[in-house]
């Protein structure tokens, strides 16, 4: 019986029966399926292109996404001190098509958000009953003066990864015995909050051994950051000496640069810092795409309901991950994946005519401090007046004090983590 | 005869859903759904992890809802699943031990 009725309800007689309209949200001919556009192909448009499958393989799905070859940025400091390669970061659609997800690799040029239609480089015009983007980040190179695309090439970002990475592990590889690293880190919101403080870990744990005369400044725009007591003690033990962070209050605020001169401006009245390496990390917002379709507002971000992540600029169109104003939650893989879910399922109510469940939101951010001291911050969220809120009383960082096995399991768990979220999110 | 246009039985397709899903329709699937869900990104698809993480396939329900229990008082010292546990309530624990653990059945 059940297993009749579930094939029942694959075939599109189920649609002629009338399900999929009992709601009356989605006017379409009987017998047709609901069509569903994903635009995006990172960690938040694969993950809900895959649960939207899998919850309901009577939807059809369109992914369109740029590169047929992703590269994921968790995990990628390790490639910028040569630990991994680029190649270990790279991941396929194949998963995805073997659910039955229609993978288009285009670049998709044009959204109507009122007509819910997307237009690609490749002539390729979608029409669909509900619309997704994905689009993760755009950095900004307008925010910090002499920081543009151009200078990026010799002061790199490597906040996308792939060509960036490499860029910045070159120019590490090249540098002097007693060479100074920059790393200029934007105030929040950005991509991947702990990120930067990883980064000067790792390049620092190299540096122990492969370039002990250096030093590693972190010019930062906020004065305090995530997990920072147990960055700042595990730096003291591993790499007494050897990194620096500047406040944005004391002159970490990078406000020019000079890229042929590899030299960082704070504000008035604090000293330049000309470095060997320099990492700039920018400002972001939404990617462009969001944008250019009218889903972003003022601060650059998109706004959503964030029960469903329904835009609240154009209906039937949905932002998730790192581009989507997402209450407390961080700009993380894990936030984009758990997002998708969210999304998936309220996906499914709208094009069922459905009442939308209590939603249920986690993440948690591993860091590596060094290679084989990890650590972790994490977090489950409720929907609270609205906004996506930490549960009180749960959540929080690992303890300040704990035996180094505890450090190395949290640094194996990182890299299970990674393997885990690559297959729950791409297959 | 009228369906449920959310039954248990399309969400039996869904890789979380473990083998005994294809049952009879129950409210609470897609809430049970949204809160298991979150698992799946560390313990993986289907609770199958493929690296370091310890795997929750093939782990009773009765099992998950006692170990998350355990991390939740602090009776258990975890890594990251005591903070996690104390972020539900013993309800919800129930519904993702259902949803994640095998049932156990009389053979």
């Amino acid at each position: 019986m059940a297993l009749s009725r579930r094939a029942l309800l694959r075939s599109g007689a189920a649609v002629a029966l009338g399900w999929l309209g009992a709601g009356g949200r989605v006017a379409r001919a009987a017998g047709t399926q609901a069509r569903v556009v994903i635009v995006g192909g990172g960690f938040g448009g694969a993950t809900c292109a895959r649960y939207l499958r899998q919850l309901d393989p009577s939807v059809e799905v369109t992914l369109i996404e740029r590169e047929p070859r992703y590269l994921s940025c968790p995990l990628s400091n390790l490639v910028l001190v040569g630990e991994r390669t680029l190649d270990a970061q790279a991941h396929g659609y194949g998963g995805l098509r073997a659910l039955g997800v229609r993978v288009l690799f285009d670049t998709v040029t044009e959204i109507d958000p009122v007509a819910r239609r997307v237009r690609t480089a490749g002539g390729t015009q979608l029409d669909c009953d509900r619309l997704v983007l994905a689009p993760g980040i755009e950095l900004r190179f307008d925010a910090i003066a002499g920081y543009d695309a151009a200078a990026a090439q010799q002061l790199p970002h490597a906040w996308h990864a792939g060509e960036q990475t490499l860029l910045l592990q070159r120019q590490l590889a090249a540098m002097p015995d007693n060479g100074v690293v920059l790393i200029s880190v934007p105030a929040e919101p950005y991509r991947c909050p702990p990120g930067p403080y990883e980064r000067a870990s790792l390049i620092a744990d190299w540096m122990r051994t492969q370039r002990p005369r250096g030093k590693l400044l972190i010019l930062d725009a906020k004065d305090s950051f995530t997990k920072q007591a147990l960055f700042q003690s595990a730096w003291q033990t591993l790499y007494p000496g050897l990194i620096e962070w500047v406040r944005g209050s004391d002159g970490g605020a990078v406000e020019r640069v000079d890229a042929a001169a590899r030299t960082l401006y704070p504000g008035f009245g604090f000293n330049e810092h000309r470095g060997d390496v320099v990492n700039v990390i920018p400002p972001q917002r939404a990617g462009a795409i969001a944008q250019r379709a009218d889903l972003s507002d003022a601060s650059g971000w998109c706004p959503v309901d964030q029960l469903s992540f329904e835009s609240l600029r154009h209906a039937g169109v949905y932002v998730i991950g790192d581009a989507a104003i997402a209450g407390k939650m961080p700009k993380s893989a894990f936030s984009a994946n758990s997002q998708a879910k969210v999304c998936a399922a309220a996906l499914l109510c709208a094009l069922h005519g459905q009442a939308l469940p209590e939603p249920s939101y986690a993440n948690t951010c591993y860091s590596l401090v060094a290679r084989h001291y990890g650590i972790s911050v994490s977090a489950v969220y409720r929907l609270q007046q609205g906004r996506i809120e930490p549960v009180a009383g749960a959540g929080g960082t690992s303890p300040l004090e704990a035996p180094s096995a505890v450090r190395a399991q949290e640094a194996a768990y990182a890299e299970g983590w990674y393997a885990s979220i690559m297959a729950d999110s791409f297959g | 005869m009228r369906y449920r246009p959310f039954s248990l039985a399309v969400l039996g397709a869904s890789l979380l859903a473990p083998a005994h899903a294809a049952g009879v329709a129950q409210p609470g699937d897609l809430r049970a759904f949204v809160l298991a869900a979150s698992c799946a990104a560390c313990h993986g698809p289907d609770g199958h992890s493929p690296g370091a993480i310890p795997s929750l396939a093939g782990k009773s329900a009765r099992f998950i809802e006692f170990a998350m229990q355990e991390y939740k008082s602090g009776a258990s010292a975890g890594t990251v699943m005591n903070r996690i546990a104390r972020g539900y309530s013993d309800d919800e624990i129930r519904l993702i031990a259902a949803r994640l653990g095998r049932r156990e059945e009389v053979r």
